[in-house]
């Protein structure tokens, strides 16, 4: 007898496989290097 | 610390690790409001253009020169000035935009700017211009919760450069609503820093003030979409460990040697807030008269070559360095370029008095003044000489 939930719950059953091997990669992300200073105060040099 | 060629040097060691950088200069960056310090700032931003600063917050020191001036500045080297809380007067208008956006490895970078506020509303911004600005800046909340929204649509990023002081910015984090909220802060407006990454809310913290002596390097990990996920901060100290850039070190030395034969030198006075205006510096030499086993082991110290190695710098109108290569700077009767005695002024290098205190009073009573051991952390601070132990440099000059 055909069981009409059947193939619906292997479909499921592939989907979730299919996520569970589809975590981020490197590719997923992207590098940004941010560099900083404040209050530099016209400064040039070091005193000495 | 600091100097433009150890940050050179810095950015190039950045660079071979990490190919996608984008540098920022939270404001403040201009100096002091002398004309010495006016040239030296036109030296810096030439520099600065060539380390590729593009987007810059508006401090208050940027201001030091009239708006006229900072506006020239910009439009010369291609700088981006933003600032979302900053007019004139009655005109509702901002001097600068609010905001930028800088594409980086395919990330949109929001940049925006707010200053501080005063206690009242009028901020006090005094310029060398002749032309009176009468500056005015709102609050910087309102500023945000207007444009940070707006900019969140154009950006992957949101990074607020906050001209406003430590405490003030932390709060300002802490009140703002979860649409105007920014992923990162960098404050620029004193001295704090912060070694630590910090977060307020949902928004990394950070600063690497001040006067040049560091620089700070973020490193992000993000989604495409601009969310951090993982974030390293690191503070580099400009000292004397770090590398130097040749070609910019002799660019600067040329300019300090120029800028020494105009005779800025005599500009700089002291604003004496130390001290006891009856007592009087006596000068090494009278010391000398009664220690003469003291004297010889300062003649022989670094402390008696501290004013030469301002000389060969050329940094002997900067009162940052002064402070601390002087007899008394900022107390009374201390050294003050404007007073000389038969033609030299005895208050040059870090003499006796400057550890011991007035000599006047201790010629009255005998007894030194205050105990020498806690006045060297005065000028062997962290910032300046991270490396100093007492012990170790007691027994260099001890007597």
């Amino acid at each position: 007898m055909h069981r009409w939930w059947m193939p619906a719950s292997w479909l499921a059953l592939v989907a979730a496989l299919a996520l569970s091997t589809s975590s981020p990669g490197a590719e997923d992300f992207v590098d940004l290097t941010l560099t900083f200073q404040g209050a530099v105060h016209g400064e040039i040099a070091p005193c000495g | 610390m600091g100097g433009l060629a150890r940050r050179a040097a810095i950015f190039q060691l950045i660079a071979k690790d990490h190919p996608h950088v984008l540098h920022l200069d939270a404001g403040n960056m201009f100096g002091r409001r002398t004309e010495a310090a006016r040239a030296q700032t036109v030296f810096l931003l030439d520099e600065v253009e060539k380390l590729g600063y593009e987007v810059l917050g508006v401090g208050q020191w940027d201001l030091n020169y009239g708006l006229d001036f900072l506006r020239e500045q910009a439009a010369k080297h291609g700088f981006h000035y933003v600032c979302a809380n900053l007019h004139l007067g009655d005109d509702s208008e901002l001097l600068f935009d609010p905001y930028a956006v800088v594409k980086v490895n395919g990330i949109r970078v929001g940049i925006i700017s707010v200053l501080g506020q005063s206690n009242d509303q009028r901020y006090k911004i005094v310029t060398m211009s002749p032309k009176v600005d009468d500056f005015v800046v709102d609050s910087p909340r309102d500023a945000l919760e207007k444009y940070v929204p707006e900019l969140r649509k154009k950006s992957d990023l949101v990074v607020l450069l906050s001209n406003a002081n430590a405490r003030d910015t932390r709060q300002l984090l802490l009140d703002l609503g979860p649409e105007a909220a920014v992923d990162i802060c960098v404050e620029g407006a004193d001295s704090k820093q912060y070694r630590r990454l910090n977060k307020v809310g949902d928004t990394y913290l950070v600063s690497a003030n001040p006067q040049g002596k560091y620089l700070g390097q973020l490193d992000l990990m993000l989604s495409h979409d601009g969310k951090i996920q993982d974030a390293v901060l690191k503070i580099h100290e400009l000292g004397k460990q770090a590398p130097e850039d040749e070609t910019i070190k002799k660019r600067v030395d040329t300019f300090l040697e120029a800028n020494k034969q105009k005779g800025h030198t005599a500009r700089l006075k002291p604003t004496p807030t130390m001290g006891d205006p009856n007592e009087h510096f006596l000068g090494v030499q009278r010391c000398a008269n009664c220690h003469k086993k003291e004297y010889e082991v300062f003649r022989t110290s670094a402390h008696a070559k501290a004013w030469q190695t301002l000389v060969s710098k050329g940094q002997t109108n900067n009162p940052e360095c002064v402070a601390c290569h002087v007899t008394g700077w900022n107390w009374y009767g201390g050294y003050d370029p404007g007073v000389a005695t038969d033609g030299r002024n005895i208050l040059f290098n870090v003499q006796c008095e400057a550890c011991h205190g007035y000599g006047s009073e201790h010629t009255r009573d005998g007894q030194w003044a205050k105990k020498a051991k806690d006045s060297c952390v005065q000028c062997h601070t962290e910032k300046f000489d991270p490396d100093f132990d007492y012990e170790t440099r007691w027994s260099a000059i001890a007597h």
